[in-house]
């Protein structure tokens, strides 16, 4: 599984598809940067933990659509191929969310730098600097199973994996403000947690982490059973 | 490994492609596939190796290991040759040196740093050859395997078939180019009619001279070939 992950990433970083994400992730990276407090202004501990939060907020939308390149990367005749050299298509899919995941998982790291820094320089302590990390790899495995439903070999048009990937970004926020926010990825409780202060997200963590597990197992299970009931 | 009333379509509504297929392939057996282009012939051998599952049927016995060469090679990669070969053994868990052995004894230790779009089709047939062989499988498919391949190589592939038989591996060669025709001892199915066929007597060789339009007999030969049949020579 682990081989075949490699071979999905390194197809997807030398063929520079991984680029359009990179590029984002520094822009993201740039704006968080700009919220680095001024020397005259007084830094409160909510806007460092709520850093965590919004880059693991925006995290989802990102990271889906880096799994769903990343898995489209290989031409449908390779993933054949792979499927074959895997054994079966349950590992198959398993392997290419490894892949996706071990991708989004970097993301996340790359949009911790800041936060993480400006919590060791303000002296915030390790708990808010766990949660956030916690939840970064969570959310990365949240949206590695949200990318994966909308990869070629779920969706039938380029337009439909589209249309999936916005329109469930946008639904998953909508989703997460309401009375149905249980069913999604609970962004918005996760970014008001943030602003709240170091206390707040650190004592929200073992739910919001439940709830990002659930619905990762919940979507990433699905999708490796769509996958082994294809035709 | 035995396949029993099986019958697929590519969607719920969608025409059956292939039905009541039932016909067993024993291990060291190669069986050639046969009939016109767009009856079936990949998508049978898509359910043999376990790509497609069957609409309705079974198939039992297939071999753990499946080696399987695609009717074109997906070339559209960035790896070099030596790359691609280092990861798909990495996936088996085969020895790189078995994969390196086939790309020399099929002419491709001379591209091994060649990278897999700047390869000719011919070329990149072999690497889809070398994938599906190297692993040692104990069923190989191989779909439209001639195409494309240089005249050495498609001269020395029907013997190496043949040792990989007799070694007990299961070979399953997709051909309308009928390149297999004067082998001895093999089966041969013919796909027509969405189902399977054991070839009849009314299905042995017959040699026609067709008259065509000079201007036009580029486009019959393309046609008939399309057709599967086998065109021995055209004179102007």
């Amino acid at each position: 599984m682990i081989a075949l992950a490699r071979f999905q990433i390194t197809g997807y970083v030398r063929s520079y598809r991984a680029l359009p994400q990179a590029i984002v992730v520094l822009l993201l990276m740039m704006l968080v940067f700009e919220q680095w407090p001024p020397g005259d202004r007084q830094v409160y501990p909510g806007m460092i933990a709520g850093s965590f939060t919004d880059v693991a907020a925006f995290l989802v939308p990102i990271g889906a659509w880096a799994a769903r390149t990343l898995l489209d990367t290989e031409p449908d005749v390779q993933r054949d191929l792979s499927l074959l050299a895997a054994g079966d298509h349950g590992r198959a899919a398993l392997s290419g969310l490894l892949g996706a995941f071990a991708v989004n998982a970097a993301l996340a790291v790359v949009l911790a730098g800041f936060p993480v820094a400006q919590s060791v320089i303000f002296g915030l302590g390790p708990g808010v600097i766990v949660s956030g990390l916690v939840l970064l790899i969570l959310c990365a495995a949240a949206a590695t199973a949200f990318g994966a439903w909308t990869t070629r070999a779920i969706m039938p048009t380029t337009m439909a994996a589209l249309i999936t990937l916005i329109g469930g970004s946008v639904l998953l926020v909508v989703l997460s403000m309401g009375p149905l926010r249980m069913i999604s990825v609970p962004i918005i409780d996760m970014v008001r947690a943030g602003h709240r202060g170091p206390a707040a997200l650190t004592s929200a963590l073992p739910s919001l982490a439940l709830r990002l597990a659930l619905w990762t197992a919940a979507v990433g299970g699905a999708y490796v059973a769509a996958r082994r009931l294809r035709p | 490994m035995q396949l029993s009333s099986v019958a697929f379509r590519y969607g719920r509504r969608a025409p059956w492609v292939l039905r009541d297929v039932d016909f067993t392939l024993p291990s060291g057996r190669i069986l050639e596939i046969t009939g016109p282009n767009g009856a079936g012939k990949s998508t049978l051998l898509r359910v043999m190796a376990g790509l497609l599952r069957p609409g309705r049927g079974t198939v039992q016995g297939r071999p753990a290991v499946v080696g399987f060469a695609p009717e074109r090679f997906p070339a559209a990669q960035p790896f070099t040759v030596t790359d691609y070969l280092r990861h798909q053994a990495r996936i088996r868990r085969a020895p790189l040196a078995a994969a390196l052995d086939w790309a020399n004894r099929l002419g491709l230790d001379e591209l091994l740093d060649t990278r897999l779009p700047e390869l000719s089709k011919g070329s990149a047939q072999k690497v889809g050859l070398v994938q599906a062989l190297f692993p040692g499988p104990g069923l190989l498919i191989l779909d439209e395997p001639f195409a494309g391949l240089d005249p050495a190589t498609r001269e020395a592939l029907p013997a190496i078939l043949g040792t990989l038989a007799e070694e007990g591996t299961a070979v399953v060669v997709s051909d309308h180019q009928a390149t297999l025709r004067d082998m001895p001892d093999i089966s041969r199915l013919r796909v027509s009619g969405h189902t399977v066929t054991p070839p009849t007597a009314t299905d042995g060789h017959a040699v026609i001279e067709l008259v065509v339009a000079a201007s036009e007999a580029d486009a019959a030969v393309r046609k008939l070939r399309s057709d599967g049949y086998v065109i021995r020579g055209v004179r102007r």
